[in-house]
C-alpha cells in the first residue's frame, strides 16, 4: 500500500502543476465585465492610460485608482465588438491604445502583477 | 351583488391560492433558488436557437443522450437544429454522429478552424454533482475537467454551454444569437444541478444480497484484481484518500480511451479529431465519472465508445488502457496491471448494476414521498416528481433485466413501474396508486440490499 501511494502520489503532485481548470475558448465571446466568477474579482476595468510597449507595462485608470501591470508572458488579447454587435476577435498588443476601454485578468489574483488575458472595447467596426 | 353571487369568484380566488407553485408553507431559499434553476434548466433557451439545457440533459434518461432516446426524439425538437437551421448547417454538429452515437461537437481547443478543429463527445450526466466536483486544484466540470470558462467553476458552466451550444449562428455575439446567463440565473442554474441524484457518497461494502455482485465489489474494491476503488472510491468519481491523500477529490487521468482500435463512429467514415482532453493543448486526460450512475448511463467514456457496462469494465483490461499513462501508473504502483477473467467483468458490473438499483430505487422513493407530502393542489408543469420516479423505477428494472439480477425483485419494479406509469396518465396522480407503487419498491430494494 505504501509503495503504492508513493507511487501516486509523484503523479498527483505532477498532475497538480496543471492548476489551471477553466477553458478560454468561449472567453473570447463573452463581453467585458462579464466573466462568470472573475470579472470584478480577479480583473480590473478601466481605460488605458498610458501605455510603454518599449518596458511592456500600461496603466489602466480605474474607478479605485491607477494601476501599472506588466504586459509579460503573452497574454492574450481579445477584441470586444459586442457592442457594435459584430463578432469579437483575437487582437494583438498594438490593438491597445490609450483612452480604450479595457478589462484585465490577471494570472495570479494575489500578485497582481501579469497578466493573463486583456478585452479591448472596439468602438469601431474596422 | 348577492353572496351566492361571490361563490364561483371565491372559489377561484381559493383555488389560485393553491394552484401549482403556491406552498403552505413558504420555502427555504435554498429550495427557491432549486426551482427557479430548475425552471431554467427546462424551459430558458438564452434567446438563441431554441435549444434548453435539458436538451442535451433530459431528466428523464438520467440527464444524458444514448442513440436510442434521440431515437424518440421528435424531429423539431431544437437538439437537432444543425438539420433545419442553415445558419447552423457546418460545423456546428455532425447531425450524422448525434443521431448514430450520441456525440456532440465542441470546439474545447478554439473556434479558429472550425472545419478542422472540434472535439465530438458524449453528454456526461449531471447526477451526484455535489459529490464530483471538487479537486483539490480546483473544480471539475465536464469530460476533461475544463468544460467551465471564466473561474472555471459549475456556476460558470453554463455560460459556456450557451455559447457553444445554443447560438443562431457561428458569428456567437452576444445578444444577437444569444444572451448569457444573469449572476441570478446561474446561482440558481448551480443549485439545481448540484440537487440532482444523489447527494451523498456510498460507503462501501454494501450488505447486498446477490452473491455475484457481492463478489463483483470485492474484486471492485482488490488491489491485486480490479483496482477499481483507486481511482473510484465508493465506486464514485473521487480518488481514493488512503492513495491519493486526504482531498484529492475528482482527478484527471489519461486511460487510452483515444487509442482504443475500432471504435464505431471512427468506423462511420466521419471526420472526428483526437480528443486531446485537458486544457489547450491538451495533455491527454479526462475526469474520472462516478460509477453508481454507470448502469443506466450508457455509452462510456467520453467519446461513447463502449455501448455495455461490461464491455466498459473490460476495457480496462485492454492493451489501450494498460499501454496508457494511467495503466503503466497501476502496473508500477501494483506491480501487475488489471487482467479480469470474463466472469469477474460480470461481477463487477453485476455489482455496479445493483448499486445503481438501489440508487434508482432510493431516489424513486424519495421523489414519491415528496410528491405525497405536497402542500399543493394538482400536477405541478415543472415539478416532474412522479414521472422522473417512474423513470428511475424504470431504470432500476432494466438494468437488473440485462443481466438477470434479482427476478424477484424485478417483479416487483414491473409491477412499481405499471402503477407508477398508470398514475402518470391521470391529471391527478393516484396517491393510493403511488403508495402501492412505493410498497413493490421497497420490498425490491429489501431483495437488493440487506436494511442498513
Amino acid at each position: 500500500m505504501k509503495r503504492i501511494k508513493n507511487t501516486l502520489l509523484i503523479v498527483l503532485l505532477i498532475a497538480a502543476t496543471t492548476a489551471c481548470i477553466a477553458q478560454k475558448t468561449t472567453e473570447i465571446f463573452i463581453p467585458i465585465g462579464q466573466s462568470p466568477g472573475v470579472s470584478g474579482t480577479e480583473t480590473i476595468y478601466g481605460h488605458i492610460q498610458s501605455l510603454s510597449l518599449a518596458e511592456s507595462t500600461c496603466t489602466v485608470a480605474t474607478p479605485e485608482g491607477d494601476k501599472t501591470v506588466e504586459l509579460i508572458g503573452d497574454p492574450v488579447i481579445y477584441l470586444d465588438y459586442s457592442k457594435l454587435k459584430k463578432p469579437n476577435k483575437y487582437g494583438e498588443i498594438s490593438d491597445i491604445t490609450v483612452g480604450c476601454n479595457v478589462e484585465l485578468k490577471f494570472l495570479d489574483n494575489e500578485k497582481r502583477d501579469s497578466i493573463d488575458w486583456i478585452k479591448v472595447e472596439m468602438k469601431s467596426p474596422n | 351583488m348577492q353572496v351566492k353571487n361571490l361563490l364561483p369568484l371565491v372559489s377561484v380566488v381559493m383555488f389560485l391560492g393553491c394552484a401549482p407553485n403556491s406552498y403552505v408553507g413558504k420555502p427555504s431559499p435554498q429550495e427557491a433558488l432549486v426551482t427557479k434553476g430548475r425552471l431554467l434548466f427546462f424551459n430558458e433557451t438564452f434567446n438563441g436557437n431554441g435549444r434548453v439545457c435539458a436538451s442535451c440533459h433530459p431528466d428523464v434518461n438520467n440527464t444524458v443522450l444514448d442513440p436510442s432516446f434521440i431515437a424518440t426524439t421528435g424531429l423539431t425538437d431544437p437538439l437537432f437544429v444543425a438539420e433545419s437551421n442553415p445558419q447552423l448547417g457546418s460545423n456546428f454538429e455532425n447531425p450524422r454522429l448525434m443521431r448514430g452515437f450520441g456525440l456532440i461537437l465542441e470546439n474545447l481547443d478554439g473556434f479558429e478552424d472550425p472545419p478542422n478543429k472540434f472535439t465530438q463527445r458524449g453528454i456526461p450526466h449531471t447526477l451526484g454533482l455535489s459529490s464530483s466536483v471538487k479537486s483539490k486544484d480546483g473544480p471539475r466540470t465536464g469530460w476533461s475537467g475544463d468544460g467551465a470558462p471564466g473561474d472555471g467553476s459549475l456556476r460558470s458552466f453554463a455560460t459556456g454551454a450557451v455559447i457553444q451550444h445554443f447560438t443562431k449562428s457561428m458569428n456567437r455575439i452576444p445578444e444577437v444569437d444569444f444572451r448569457l446567463p444573469t449572476d441570478e440565473e446561474l446561482d440558481a442554474l448551480e443549485a439545481f444541478q448540484l440537487a440532482l441524484g444523489r447527494q451523498k457518497e456510498l460507503q462501501l461494502p454494501l450488505p447486498l444480497k446477490d452473491k455475484t455482485a457481492l463478489r463483483g465489489q470485492e474484486i471492485f474494491n482488490d488491489l491485486t484484481t480490479g483496482k477499481c476503488f483507486a481511482c473510484h472510491d465508493n465506486a464514485g468519481a473521487n480518488a481514493n484518500p488512503g492513495i491519493f491523500g486526504a482531498g484529492a477529490g475528482n482527478l484527471n487521468f489519461n486511460t487510452g480511451v483515444e487509442d482504443l482500435p475500432d471504435q464505431a463512429a471512427d468506423l462511420s467514415g466521419e471526420l472526428i479529431p483526437p480528443d486531446d482532453g485537458f486544457g489547450r493543448p491538451g495533455d491527454g486526460t479526462f475526469n474520472t465519472p462516478s460509477l453508481v450512475e454507470a448502469a443506466d448511463t450508457a455509452p462510456f467514456f467520453h467519446n461513447n465508445s463502449i455501448k455495455t457496462l461490461e464491455g466498459a469494465i473490460a476495457f480496462y483490461n485492454g492493451d489501450s488502457f494498460t499501454n496508457s499513462p494511467a495503466g503503466e501508473l497501476i502496473i508500477g504502483a501494483t506491480g501487475s496491471g488489471i487482467n479480469l477473467d470474463a466472469s469477474q467483468v460480470d461481477a463487477v458490473a453485476a455489482f455496479l448494476r445493483v448499486i445503481n438499483a438501489v440508487e434508482n430505487i432510493t431516489e424513486s422513493l424519495e421523489l414519491l414521498d415528496r410528491y405525497l407530502g405536497r402542500k399543493f393542489l394538482g400536477k405541478h408543469p415543472y415539478d416532474r416528481l412522479t414521472i422522473v420516479a417512474a423513470s428511475d423505477t424504470e431504470d432500476a428494472r432494466m438494468v437488473l433485466a440485462e443481466a438477470n439480477l434479482h427476478p424477484l425483485a424485478i417483479t416487483n419494479l414491473t409491477r412499481a413501474s405499471d402503477m407508477l406509469q398508470d398514475a402518470n396518465a391521470e391529471k391527478n396522480p393516484d396517491k393510493k396508486l403511488i403508495k402501492s407503487a412505493m410498497n413493490e419498491l421497497t420490498l425490491a430494494k429489501n431483495a437488493l440490499i440487506q436494511s442498513q
